[in-house]
């Protein structure tokens, strides 16, 4: 038979058997017993229930037909609707029967008709008695007995028995087994979303272990690419994406949950495990980060950022999402129409749907830090140097004393490495002359004192000089300088030791290095400060451009510890090396340099003592004048505890130290109400202390967590009253730059305090106000947040003062200018760890520590926030989130409030209790649920057989379809939840369902169809051949760049950005997002690893039915549209494929010997099996060899184009030609299709 | 012989079928048997189907100004408002309405534009629609738009879908979907975009839980109007034809083989590419228009603008394109609502009035449905907040908005609905975005309560449970 007839016939055939099935359903049941399940319930469903359902809210003239004690019974008008065995008595049949427009059912209005069909199955039922029964679905699965099918030489196991029962009482018969190489394609697509390589191909072929099927089945389970392929399909589940959603769209961090998956497939987690991680992980008893990480299956609902939304509204929204999800994930049911009203079909009440979701409500939802092993174990250790840090910090505080002598240095040795010459100067300065290097290194040595003493620091100044280029101070064409390191030695120092035995003793053999704490310079250029000529890095370094106020410039570096010298006739030497090694000439050309000098006089006994003393005495000098300076605006305050804290929405509570953390849910106008007893002093000032937390977003210390500044807070107003007085402001003042606190007094609300860029850090305001609240008074004080986004204050801590000072804050922490007696005690022990006490917050500060303040922030920089994910948390005990029925659905019509429980058609949640999350995930996985097992197992039958054995994967409540082989769903149900008992590693084990799937002789038939099948059995529900489909947007670039070698096996972390047009997620899109192209190998990662937008999807996977992650995706449907076409044909990921094919091809062709003509056939040969893992048959050779010899010709007078085929200027039009027939090959349906 | 002429010779003698042979008869799910015996998908999803009922309309653009325009400084003049400037609406008009940035107890701001009246329907409208002013005739204003929503995404993923939150599919996915299409030489639901970003994002145009066939598709403005119609680098037309003959080829060998229908539907599915790579540039040579009809759009060919996207979108209908809808996105006057609106109505009155009189000319407006409109309104109260340099603007609206219609059996020169004399909240005939959604599936011969999917487990429609036709502004 020719095409051209055949085409249309199969299309008619394909309808015609469809309908002649549903026509043999209908008349077969009409002679045979009407079944309940199969034929009456779904026409009751469909037409009936609306009206006559569960939901009582809707229902019309009292009559329910979904139970049959009420379907029996009297309704409101006194008929009957079904009198069983009596369908002409029955006011149901009459109805359906009736011509009166007014009377007939359904009503005309609905626009549903009934057909001749449907009457007669409601009458013969009618007839048969009435019988109604369970459905199917909402009873637990039980073992079937395995059937026995007359022909018992087919199949390889179960699942056999029963595909194989049902086919012969269709009347059909399997198909022959899948050629070994489209079997091998089919299991590498189908376990590990990857094609095989030819070498994979040509081993299994050549194998002759008659395991050897089984052999790869196993190999491929534990490849790390099983575990991607099946999280894609979770994915889509899990609604997984990159961003936000909606308006805005903005980038989070997730994907951490999405490698989580990853891992749990590939280490077989037990799907029960997996459940209850995902919905209840941060409940589970010692939960681990991971288990943490696991609720982000919830957390991937969107965010609305958009300005001016209201974020409770769209919380609920997200609830609303989590429910839906959670029903057709796990229990193949539409819980979510019950959102607004009672379940039109299914038992599921409005009531119970919202005591679903009261499970899910009763979490906060924080961003988790993912601070793993690695990560706590260096901040352990920055922390242990953080407490050594602070611990030595006295003894390292740099000399700086009156009588520290600043000495010219007495230079006896001068070498340039780069040749210069250098020519003392009258002044004790040095020329630098001759060779002009690019780099340079400056060797001096210094002759020290012959007077016994310490060297202190080292100066450097650096000169114009007329003879200098730009007039200097350096060498650079522009006058400028690096000074890349300095470092200095006393190579005949002598030890403490040695020292304290006199001049007699024999210097150390090894110099003793300088280590500095402070750097100091009139000036540095940005960029390059005079700090990073002593960080061990020769990259950076001190220069000076634009040189203000010259004529010198000097640069000063003190010495962590002074450097004792015993003096006398054999004084030690100095060696400074000036390190110039920017390049470019960037060198010093005019210089002097100084040591700082303390001479010992008398020398002492005790020298180590001695440099004790004399940094003991240094930091003395320095704290007190510290203190002088200070105190001169020493506001003295005192920490306050409210007697009450109360707020709008969140609960404030005192966690010790008067420290008020806030919880709770939070809007877009909130308000803290404090009240505070009597004070025994007047009140002059208020100051809040926000403080970070690693609880609050971003650390804080705000609880924006959403379109404004993450982590900030926005105080609008403050007010302070006593009784019925309100006190009036007179000033404000804050510690971040930037900051406005007058904007929290100036009664506008739209104005406000912000601390944004300080996240993470604490930050003061201090409130004056214009006359005190007198002694005695019992005080209110109030501070409004109201911003179009949700901006309170996270952590906090209320000062008063009495101090009438006008400038209330000073460079001080409030800590220590308390006049609190006893809370400066509690501080001394408490501020020791929390904050440091008074002197380590001034080595903290002081500039003669800023070398060595610089080392604390790099060990600080261990506890800044890295990776985070979205996670859920139950929320404490005593803080539950209340949850309500809602009208209608509605965010803004909350009525009854409801507590946990399980919808009453299912097994109870919990025994006695309604339980938590925690019980509601773990119920999800009981062995006696009906519905989890056998969603999930349909679910994944349906990825590897093409169709469920429940059409309607996501529906398998009244209005489902009926399962195609429903002996066998409860068989492999019950199989997988109970195995071989509690031990058994195969229950709930995905590689186990899988694994059966696979190796049945019913998944390894061809799928290739004839004819009779195709009219017996046209949407294969019977499983009469082999599964067959189009590829998934993601399996399919992969196969693309699998194809071509390009393929990056990486796994996990941060999402990719491949190649694709900028426009797409740019033009017309709301939340652009610059698609940075990523390089190297992340250009070529999986799909499963492509950044996904939620509002411009990645192009070729929407192209190709990928999800947009906007919401739960139970099944894809495959597409066939021509812009699939255009992708294939002209997309760069295919050209670039072919490209690579196509030097492939013709390096094969240059390698095999003989005929020009044979080695081309060979490439092509080779070319078929790399992709389609087969050899052509002859013809399809032929039709491939002809178009690459005539494209070949015809490109040879091309040459541009030939170029621009080969993508690499090579002009070669065989080359050309073999990536134009790549390309075509690539474009093939049996290439994009799994067979 | 052309290349193009070679491939086009080679699919029809050769292949020897269309993609309308193939097609079975288009069934909606709604009018299937229900429960386990619903019917599959459709073979060919995109064959034209018959619709419920003779439509009035074939084809619809929808002018979509996203950001939403004020009604008040538009369409709907309010002498009162200017009376009351300047001082607070009253709090039982207001109600418990949640506003995105203002206060409640905002002043008012008077309309900010002088009105007029204009043609012999004597439609009102503001000083800055001057070239609408001449098509006025042919328009029907409806004053009393209302919605649910009052946040953009949400607002207009609700005017397109139905619902507020992404998922569900777009109306130009349930025209499709419903009726099919008419073209196989181009896309038959064109998106595009002249304006700022969109807040609803790709749910605007998406197909939802509908097969992605159904879904727009964008034209875009730079780089290939369709994403990958240009032949990559070295492939000239003939290697194209060429090439596809040998996939056609091998292709059809296959199905000979498996037999699978899908295979058959792939290579219609590549004759379509295939003119689609022709009819793309053909559609965007705009050198072959009148230079009168570049000149009365206010069209520079070259670069992309709201004027060249109704030229174009003129071009899609009449190669076949059923829908087509333009975002002018930038009408979120917040602060300075004069400025935004004149430079608004600057970049989009002339082409709309040309538009109008173009497809009327052409003898198609009577059976195309062009619709006017953004997702809500804007507030009577003023906007400003110095903390965020806003002044003289207005927040969102959702209580009243006006949007137009016109040609596609809509009654020309009418004004239809009115609001209050604060233009706060609608007071006579409200026409809430389900009856608009439910208006557009009629005239294009769809009813919207038999227009349904099933998915999970039920019936899904448009208009959700809701809408009703608003038969009073329908041509008899």
């Amino acid at each position: 038979m020719s095409h051209r007839s055949m085409l249309p016939k199969v299309w008619v055939s394909v309808w015609g058997s469809f309908t002649a099935f549903i026509a043999l359903c209908l008349s077969s049941q009409a002679v045979a017993a009407a079944d309940f399940a199969r034929d009456v319930r779904p026409i009751l469903s469909q037409y009936c229930f609306k009206c006559h359902g569960p939901d009582d809210s809707t229902r019309h003239g009292g009559l329910r037909l979904d139970q049959r004690e009420s379907a029996i019974a009297a309704g409101e008008s006194g008929a009957i609707g079904i009198v069983p065995q009596k369908p002409d008595e029955s006011e149901l049949i009459r109805r359906i029967l009736s011509d009166d427009p007014d009377s007939v059912m359904p009503p005309p209005h609905t626009k549903q008709v009934l057909t001749a069909a449907h009457k007669q199955i409601l009458r013969e039922w009618i007839s048969e008695g009435a019988p109604y029964a369970e459905h199917w679905a909402f009873k637990a699965p039980t073992l079937s007995p395995l059937p026995k099918p007359t022909d018992s030489e087919w199949g390889r196991n179960a699942i056999d028995l029963f595909v194989l029962n049902r086919l012969q009482a269709q009347g059909l018969s399997p198909s022959a087994e899948a050629k070994p190489e489209e079997l091998v394609r089919r299991l590498y697509l189908d376990l590990t979303g990857l094609p095989p390589t030819e070498a994979d191909v040509v081993a299994y072929l050549e194998d002759d272990s008659p395991q050897k099927y089984e052999s790869l089945v196993e190999r491929l389970l534990s490849s790390p690419a099983y575990g991607e392929r099946w999280t894609r399909r979770w994915l889509d589940l899990a609604r997984y994406a990159d961003t936000n959603g909606y308006e805005k769209d903005r980038v989070r961090s997730i994907w951490p949950y999405r490698d989580w998956v990853i891992n749990s497939i590939n280490d077989d987690l037990p799907f029960d495990q997996f459940t209850i991680k995902q919905l209840a992980g941060d409940l589970l008893p010692n939960a681990t980060l991971a288990d943490r990480v696991a609720t982000g299956f919830h957390r991937n609902t969107m965010l609305n950022e958009e300005g001016g939304i209201d974020p409770l509204e769209f919380r609920f929204h997200a609830m609303v999402d989590r429910v839906g999800t959670t029903g057709t994930v796990w229990l193949g049911m539409s819980v979510a129409c019950a959102q607004c009203h009672n379940h039109k079909y299914d038992p599921v009440s409005q009531k119970e749907y919202y005591q679903l979701m009261a499970y899910l409500n009763n979490a906060e939802e924080p961003e988790l830090e993912l601070v793993d092993e690695a990560l706590q174990k260096e901040r352990d250790e920055a922390q242990q140097k953080i407490q050594r840090w602070l611990a030595s910090a006295s003894q390292r505080f740099p000399i700086d004393l009156p009588e520290v002598q600043w000495q010219t240095a007495e230079v006896v040795s001068s070498v340039s490495d780069g040749g210069a010459t250098f020519e003392k100067q009258r002044d004790g300065s040095w020329l630098v002359r001759g060779d002009v290097p690019d780099k340079d290194v400056y060797r001096l040595k210094i002759k020290l004192p012959k007077t016994a003493g310490w060297v202190t620091g080292v100066r450097l100044e650096v000169f114009a000089d007329g003879t200098l280029p730009s007039s200097g101070p350096g060498r650079a064409p522009n006058g400028n300088m690096v000074l890349s390191e300095l470092k200095a030695r006393m190579p005949n120092m002598l030890s403490n030791q040695q020292a304290s035995q006199g001049a007699s003793a024999t210097p150390s053999s090894e110099p003793a290095v300088f280590e500095w704490s402070a750097a100091q310079a009139s000036f540095s250029q940005q960029g390059f400060s005079v700090e990073d000529a002593v960080d061990g890095n020769s990259r950076t370094g001190w220069a000076l451009d634009p040189f203000p106020a010259g004529p010198n410039w000097n640069a000063t570096w003190h010495s962590a510890t002074p450097m004792y010298q015993a003096g006398g006739d054999a004084p030690a030497t100095l060696e400074i090396d000036l390190e110039q090694l920017y390049g470019g000439q960037h060198l010093i050309g005019k210089f002097k340099l100084s040591i700082g000098y303390v001479n010992a006089d008398p020398v002492p006994t005790d020298i180590a003592a001695a440099t004790r003393e004399l940094a003991a005495r240094s930091l003395d000098r320095a704290f007190a004048n510290w203190q002088q300076s200070t105190a001169q605006h020493n506001v003295s305050w005192t920490p306050v505890a409210p007697t009450s804290a109360t707020a709008n929405m969140a609960r404030l509570r005192e966690e010790g130290d008067r420290v008020l953390f806030a919880e709770g849910d939070q809007s877009k106008r909130d308000w803290y109400t404090l009240e505070f007893a009597a004070q025994d002093k007047p009140i002059y000032g208020v100051l809040i202390e926000a403080l970070p937390d690693p609880r609050l977003p971003k650390q804080g210390p705000g609880r924006v967590y959403y379109e404004g500044p993450i982590g900030d807070f926005f105080l609008s107003e403050v007010t302070l009253e006593t009784g019925d007085k309100k006190f009036a402001w007179e000033s404000a003042e804050q510690s971040n730059a930037g900051g406005n606190a007058a904007a929290a007094i100036d009664t506008d609300p739209l104005s406000g305090w912000t601390i944004n860029g300080g996240q993470g850090k604490r930050h003061f305001a201090a409130f004056r106000l214009k006359e005190p609240v007198p002694a005695g008074q019992a005080a209110k004080f109030t501070m409004l947040f109201e911003r179009y986004y949700a901006g309170p204050l996270g952590k906090f801590r209320i000062w008063f003062t009495d101090s009438n000072a006008t400038k209330l804050l000073s460079t001080l922490p409030p800590e220590f200018s308390t006049s609190d007696e006893a809370h400066d005690q509690m501080l001394a022990e408490k501020l020791k760890q929390e904050f440091g006490q008074k002197e380590t917050y001034f080595a903290k500060t002081t500039p003669l520590m800023n070398l060595w303040q610089k080392e604390l922030d790099r060990l600080q920089q261990a506890f800044k926030t890295t990776t985070t994910s979205l996670v859920m948390q139950e929320r404490p005990s005593d803080l539950p989130r209340a949850t309500f029925v809602h009208h209608r659905g509605e965010f803004l019509s909350p009525k009854e409030q409801v507590s946990n429980g399980g919808p009453a058609f299912l097994p109870p949640v919990a025994e006695g209790t309604a339980g938590n999350r925690l019980d509601f995930a773990k119920w999800l996985v009981r062995a006696d649920h009906p519905l989890t097992a056998r969603v999930i197992i349909n679910r994944n039958w349906s990825m590897l057989m093409g169709r469920g054995l429940v059409h309607t994967e996501e529906d398998f409540g009244y209005q489902g379809s009926l399962p195609t082989h429903p002996d066998l769903l409860d068989w492999m149900a019950r199989t997988w939840m109970d195995g071989s008992g509690q031990d058994d590693p195969n229950r709930w084990s995905m590689k186990w369902l899988h694994r059966l799937i696979v190796t049945s002789a019913t998944y390894r038939q061809t799928s290739a169809v004839d004819d009779v099948r195709l009219e017996k059995d046209p949407d294969n529900r019977w499983l009469s051949r082999g599964p067959r489909k189009r590829m998934e947007a993601e399996q399919l670039r992969d196969t693309l760049l699998t194809a071509s070698g390009l393929l990056d096996r990486k796994m996990r972390g941060p999402s990719v950005f491949p190649p694709q047009p900028l426009s797409v997620t740019t033009e017309g899109t709301y939340g652009q997002l610059a698609w940075n192209v990523s390089q190297g190998g992340d250009r070529y990662r999986r799909g499963l690893y492509t950044f996904a937008k939620r509002t411009a999807p990645y192009a070729m996977f929407q192209t190709f039915d990928g999800p947009s992650g906007e919401a739960c995706l139970a099944k894809r449907v495959p597409t066939n549209t021509p812009l699939q076409a255009l992708t294939l044909l002209n997309d760069p990921v295919v050209v670039e494929t072919s490209q690579v094919l196509g030097r492939w091809a013709k390096a094969q062709q240059l390698a095999v010997k003989g005929e020009q003509g044979n080695a081309a056939a060979n490439v092509v040969n080779s070319l078929f099996l790399k992709l389609l893992a087969r050899q052509p048959d002859p013809a399809e050779a032929e039709a491939v060899l002809a178009y690459w010899n005539a494209e070949s010709q015809r490109l040879g007078a091309e040459i541009e184009a030939t170029k621009k085929l080969c993508g690499n200027d090579v002009a070669d039009s065989q080359q050309a030609a073999w990536v134009l027939v790549a390309r075509a090959l690539l474009n093939t349906d049996e290439f994009l299709t799994r067979n | 012989m052309k290349p193009t002429d070679i491939a086009r010779r080679y699919f029809f003698e050769q292949c020897g079928y269309g993609i309308g042979k193939l097609a079975l008869a288009g069934m909606l799910t709604g009018h299937l048997d229900g429960g386990a015996l619903r019917a599959e998908q459709p073979a060919d999803p995109l064959a034209p189907r018959a619709p419920h009922f003779a439509p009035k309309a074939k084809r619809l653009i929808h002018l979509f100004m996203a950001g939403a325009p004020s009604h008040l400084d538009l369409f709907d003049p309010k002498p009162k408002l200017a009376e009351l400037q300047g001082k607070p609406v009253p709090p039982e008009v207001i109600g418990g309405q949640r506003y995105a940035f203002i206060r409640s107890d905002s002043a008012t701001l008077g309309p900010q534009f002088k009105f007029a009246k204009y043609g012999e329907s004597g439609a009102e409208l503001s000083e800055v629609m001057p070239h609408l002013a001449k098509v006025v005739d042919d328009l029907c204003f409806v004053r009393s738009m209302h919605t649910d929503q009052f946040n953009h995404a949400p607002a207009q993923i609700f005017l397109n879908t139905g619902f507020a939150q992404p998922g569900r599919p777009s109306m130009g996915s349930w025209l499709l979907y419903g009726l099919g299409s008419e073209t196989r030489d181009l896309p038959s639901f064109v998106v595009m975009s002249t304006g700022a970003g969109i807040s609803g994002g790709a749910a605007n145009w998406s197909s939802g839980f509908l097969p992605t066939t159904y879904g727009g598709v964008r034209l875009r403005n730079s780089g290939d109007p369709i994403l990958n119609v240009s032949n990559p680098e070295g492939v000239d037309g003939l290697t194209q034809s060429e090439s596809l003959k040998l996939i056609q080829k091998l292709n059809q060998h296959r199905l000979e083989q498996v037999n699978d229908p899908d295979i058959a539907a792939r290579i219609a599915a590549y004759e379509m590419a295939f003119r689609l790579q022709t009819t793309a540039p053909e559609l965007m040579d705009l050198t072959k228009e009148d230079p009168k009809t570049l000149e009365a759009y206010g069209c520079d060919p070259k670069k992309p603008s709201f004027s060249r996207a109704c030229l174009l979108a003129r071009r899609m209908i009449e190669m076949g394109t059923r829908v087509v809808t333009i975002y002018h996105e930038g009408w979120d006057a917040h602060s300075d609502v004069v400025g935004n609106h004149r430079n608004n109505c600057k970049q989009t009155d002339q082409a709309c009035a040309a538009l109008i009189a173009d497809l009327k000319e052409r003898g198609l407006l009577d059976d195309t449905l062009v619709v006017w409109g953004g997702e809500f309104g804007r507030t009577p109260m003023i906007e400003s907040n110095a903390a965020l340099g806003r002044s003289k603007g207005r927040d969102h609206h959702p209580q009243a908005f006006t949007a137009w219609l016109a040609g596609g059996g809509i009654k020309g020169g009418m004004t239809y609905g009115a609001t209050d004399d604060l233009g706060f909240h609608v007071v006579d005939k409200p026409v809430h975005i389900h009856d608009l959604q439910a208006t557009i599936l009629h005239l294009m011969g769809l009813d919207h309560e038999r227009l349904t999917f099933t998915y999970q487990g039920r019936d899904f429609r448009l208009t959700d449970v809701h809408g009703k036709v608003v038969t009073d502004i329908i041509k008899a």
